[in-house]
């Protein structure tokens, strides 16, 4: 047990701890303010302030983690993640539907869904993947197609709960990490090019759907086939000017913006706050990921491999969330389920998130780290 | 940089660059990021289709909701309603909703035939089509038997079926060769009829207001009319627009959260005032009498037109009538002509009316005693008036009695013009009234530094350089009511419009002209046919050319007046009647014998017609003793 707890001697980095808390404390209210107005009640805020609490123990108690154990055990929650993305497929009492998406486990209070935890999972177990096998991905074909399989069988369980922007989230996030881990340009190019004949084989077959996709740009947004949700996520951002109606003034969360506490969160912040609530997101997301990739560079030149994946494969997840998240806001994406992290409303993704930047806390910590204490970390 | 590129991009060879991918990543990640921040701004520059953006969100978060105010009424003195408001009903149906199988009864509860019912949709749907409000019956008054037979069909339920188009069943064997396109398909459909009771659908009833004028075409000339869009647009309903028609309330209500069509936070624009009523001096029965009396004249005398003007010995007007007129509730029929108040819009010369006040003045300044001892010499030609063979002598009362133009200018030649023209001025004329203000012509009052001589002698007996309304000359004739003074004329009942009393001649004068003037309403004056029996009656016709289109009218077209009041002592009512161009009177001893029109066979005989029934109605006037 010497080293469960092992201590840094090191406090976690005081500006990221704090933008970080400050966007909760941020998310919470703005989410708030939308399902109060959605739902007419408060429970989402009781319910959400709950889970901000659940995720800061848990990342509290993550903060004293070594990274070696994540890694040592990384195989094995990979294992349970995807056991628990194949219940989330059982019938009724067990996993539970929303809006047509078969996404969660019932756990009476909340619906637990594993598809998040996959996010986290990928990367812990990608990052020790990428480590173990490094000479195999830089150099062979085997690690390739290792990690091909890694990520198609994960890639797989969550299309099959309809939650296509999981998957593309998770893919994206585990290409961009073995791209990182110095695989050859030219293997990561076939490995698109093969996924790209998927999407054409499956477009073949489903071509109404690509056109669908399509038409959102193709489009005028303001004529006929504009798409109603995204017209009222920019007129509520119009409505929003530079300082906002006001916070809880905002009217398009009552019925004219589908999913207003989760997915549309950031146009509701751009129509009760204004651009300058907008800025606020976009800048603290901006500096909290600035230093998270330089905590990832930090751990890069110390030569601990596993905690730099670790650190960029979360920065990455998170850059791909946001900025997806973010686009369908503004009107340059089409509405999908992607949450913005730490500002949505919802209790896996919320305690995933503050796992994540707890864990990027912790490899700063050991960072900074007395060089003796070093010996253990990875 | 070149190097570095081409190494990024290497395809051969091993490739650790760690630093260079880290930066490739986040800085692709910080651009998108500050192109998201310019665009988070840019989006308050875009365009909605034709609108702004932000114009569009704003239009979007509130909605405006009207309040239409109730138009006052008018009422005349003693409260009765000359003009209100109708509530009638219309039957507004929306020709898509309405179910076939309910077009027979809606027809009955409508009263019509059901063929033409259903031709009125069919044609409504055919060719508006996407317009669906038909109003099929309109007007209905509360107490129309068709709404009691709407209430009752509303009721009524029926079995309605429909038959609707489904998309066929296909197997999922069929389905899954579908798909993999091994089977073409296309789909096909079937109607699929279903049954349920129903109530009767897209019958609207809506409430709607129609101005009813109850006097109709008596008072038409004076209340003037609304016009489609129910605003004012002609005598009190013009004048008096603004307080009669209230305010319409406009309020801007706020998106509410429950649903989004309703409504939050209101923002009064403009409050909801309903309009005020307006109350006239006017006695409606009086002027009824007062309208009868003209009407007859005007046809039994062929005139074109008739007004009398009726007033209180305050200033207060009970009376004014014009003819021709129409009924304003008949919507058909509108003659600008016929909606003129002549009483107050025409400027005309009063004639021998005016001979009265030249008396006064006479007597006021001492210049003539007016008793039957004294003479005034008509043998001399005076300008251009000469003397005719009749008489030679005569006194005041023989001139008022025989309205004698000479006589008159005899006594006139002994006054100053600035004393006739303070006079006139004090008396009103050439000044406005402020009755009607956008109606009414104020007349005319030339400076008398500007007058000639001949003015002088024509202003005596009602020409030369003054022009008045009736209005105006009604008013000059209240000095025989208050001993010599006039007040301002009183249309409106509920203005306290401060009373403004002048003292133009003396008390003694006032009287002796007063008594002068009841001879000329007897046997032996022009005025004889004004006589009523058991009454005294005083007053003064006059007859003067009429100008039409600028001059003189050549045919002889001639104006008849006739200004009386009753009784001669603490005179109750007192009225001015004009008769243009009439064209038939006969004389009294043979009514069918023919004879130029003059004030004395006309204008007279409507103030006599119009006070015998006043004045029979009116029990504070004394009758006469016997003689």
């Amino acid at each position: 047990m010497k080293t469960m707890f092992d201590k840094t001697e090191q406090f976690p980095d005081k500006k990221l701890l704090l933008i970080i808390l400050a966007l909760l404390a941020f998310g919470w209210i703005m989410s708030s303010s939308a399902s109060v107005g959605h739902f007419g009640d408060f429970s989402k805020t009781i319910k959400q302030g709950g889970f901000i609490l659940v995720g800061i123990s848990i990342g509290f108690f993550v903060l004293k983690l070594p990274l070696h154990l994540f890694k040592k055990y990384a195989d094995y929650a990979f294992v349970l993640t995807l056991i628990l993305l194949a219940i989330v497929l059982l019938p009724d009492p067990i996993g539970r539907t929303v809006n047509g998406s078969r996404r969660w486990i019932n756990l009476v209070y909340f619906g637990f869904q594993p598809s998040e935890m996959m996010k986290l999972v990928m990367i812990l177990f990608m990052a020790k993947f990428l480590v173990t096998q490094e000479k195999e991905v830089a150099s062979s074909w085997i690690g390739l197609v290792k990690a091909a399989i890694i990520v198609g069988l994960a890639g797989l369980l969550i299309m099959l709960e309809t939650d296509l922007g999981a998957t593309v989230i998770i893919t994206a996030t585990a290409l961009i990490m073995l791209f990182l881990a110095g695989s050859y340009i030219k293997q990561l190019f076939i490995i698109g090019s093969g996924l790209l004949t998927l999407v054409g084989v499956y477009v073949y077959f489903d071509p109404v759907r690509l056109y669908r996709l399509m038409s959102f740009w193709t489009n005028d947004l303001w004529g006929e086939n504009g798409v109603l949700q995204t017209r009222q996520a920019l007129i509520g951002i119009a409505r929003g000017d530079w300082t906002g109606v006001g916070l809880g003034a905002g009217i398009q969360k009552y019925s004219r913006l589908p999913e207003p506490h989760t997915d549309m969160i950031f146009a509701i912040t751009g129509e009760e706050l204004g651009i300058m609530g907008m800025l606020f997101i976009l800048f603290a997301f901006v500096y909290a990921l600035n230093r998270g990739f330089n905590i990832a560079a930090q751990a890069l030149t110390d030569g601990r491999k596993y905690s730099y994946y670790v650190a960029y494969g979360i920065c990455t997840w998170f850059a791909l969330q946001i900025s997806v998240n973010i686009a369908m806001n503004i009107g340059l994406f089409p509405i999908k389920g992607y949450t913005l992290p730490l500002i949505s409303y919802g209790g896996s993704s919320m305690i995933f998130s503050i796992i994540a930047l707890a864990l990027l806390l912790r490899i700063d910590m050991e960072n900074k780290t007395n060089y003796k204490k070093r010996k253990h970390y990875v | 940089m070149k190097d570095k590129l081409k190494a990024l991009f290497k395809f051969s060879g091993r490739t650790q660059h760690y630093s260079r991918r880290q930066t490739l990543i986040k800085s692709l990640f910080f651009a998108l990021m500050f192109f998201f921040a310019y665009r988070a701004v840019a989006i308050h520059t875009l365009s909605a289709g034709k609108v702004n953006i932000q114009e569009r969100a704003s239009k979007q978060a509130s909605t405006v909701s009207n309040f239409k105010a109730h138009r006052g009424d008018i009422l005349d003195r003693n409260g009765a309603v000359l003009a209100s408001n109708l509530i009638l009903k219309k039957v507004n149906l929306d020709s898509t909703q309405i179910q076939s199988a309910f077009i027979a009864k809606l027809a009955e509860a409508l009263m019509m035939p059901k063929q033409a019912l259903q031709t009125a949709i069919n044609k409504k749907l055919s060719k508006h089509a996407g317009r669906k409000n038909l109003v099929i019956r309109k007007n209905l008054r509360l107490t129309s038997p068709i709404l009691e037979n709407l209430k009752i069909l509303k009721k009524v339920k029926l079995k309605i079926c429909r038959a609707k188009r489904k998309k066929d069943k296909i197997a999922w064997l069929d389905k899954a060769l579908i798909f993999v396109k091994l089977k073409t398909h296309k789909p096909t459909y079937s109607l699929v009829k279903t049954c349920r009771t129903e109530r009767i659908r897209g019958v609207r009833l809506q409430t709607d207001t129609r101005r009813y004028y109850p006097k109709s075409a008596s008072l038409a000339p004076l209340i003037g009319r609304i016009n489609r869009n129910k605003k004012g647009i002609s005598g009190i309903e013009g004048e008096f627009e603004s307080a009669l028609a209230g305010q319409d309330g406009v309020v801007y209500l706020n998106f509410n959260q429950d649903s989004q069509a309703s409504y939050f936070n209101p923002v009064v624009h403009k409050s909801l005032k309903h309009g005020q009523d307006v109350q006239l001096t006017i006695d409606a029965d009086i002027q009824f009498h007062a309208y009868a009396a003209v009407k007859k004249s005007v046809n039994k005398h062929n005139a074109d037109s008739g007004s009398a003007i009726i007033l209180k010995p305050n200033g207060e007007i009970l009376a004014m009538v014009n003819y021709p007129a129409d009924d304003p509730n008949d919507k058909t029929v509108y003659n600008v002509a016929h909606y003129r108040n002549r009483v107050l819009a025409d400027k005309l010369d009063p004639g021998s009316t005016m001979k009265p006040f030249t008396m006064l003045l006479a007597l006021d300044k001492k210049k003539i005693t007016a008793n039957e001892d004294e003479l005034i010499d008509v043998t001399k030609r005076i300008g251009h008036i000469r003397p005719d063979k009749k008489y030679k002598q005569m006194t005041v009362k023989k001139i008022l009695q025989k309205s004698h133009n000479l006589g008159t200018v005899n006594v006139a030649e002994r006054l100053e013009k600035k004393e006739l023209y303070d006079t006139w001025y004090k008396l009103g004329f050439g000044q406005p009234l402020g009755l009607i203000p956008s109606i009414e012509n104020s007349g005319l009052l030339r400076y008398f530094s500007s007058w000639a001589l001949s003015d002088k002698r024509s202003l005596s007996f009602g020409y030369g350089p003054m022009q008045a309304n009736l209005a105006q000359l009604a008013r000059a004739y209240l000095v025989f009511a208050n001993e010599g003074a006039v007040p301002a004329l009183k249309l409106i009942n509920n203005v306290n419009a401060q009373s403004k009393i002048t003292q133009v001649f003396s008390k003694t004068a006032t009287h002796k002209i007063a008594n002068l003037l009841d001879a000329v309403a007897s046997q032996q004056g022009s005025g004889y046919r004004a006589q009523i029996k058991g009454y005294s009656v005083a007053g003064k016709t006059g007859t003067a050319e009429m100008v039409v289109n600028g001059r003189y009218n050549k045919k002889g077209a001639k104006r008849t007046f006739f200004a009386g009041f009753v009784p001669v002592k603490k005179p109750k009512y007192i009225m001015v009647v004009r008769l243009d161009y009439p064209k038939k009177c006969y004389t009294h001893y043979t009514p069918k014998l023919k004879i130029s029109c003059e004030g004395s066979n006309s204008a007279a005989m409507v103030f006599k017609e119009a006070m015998e029934n006043i004045l029979s109605s009116d029990q504070s006037i004394k009758l006469l003793a016997k003689k």
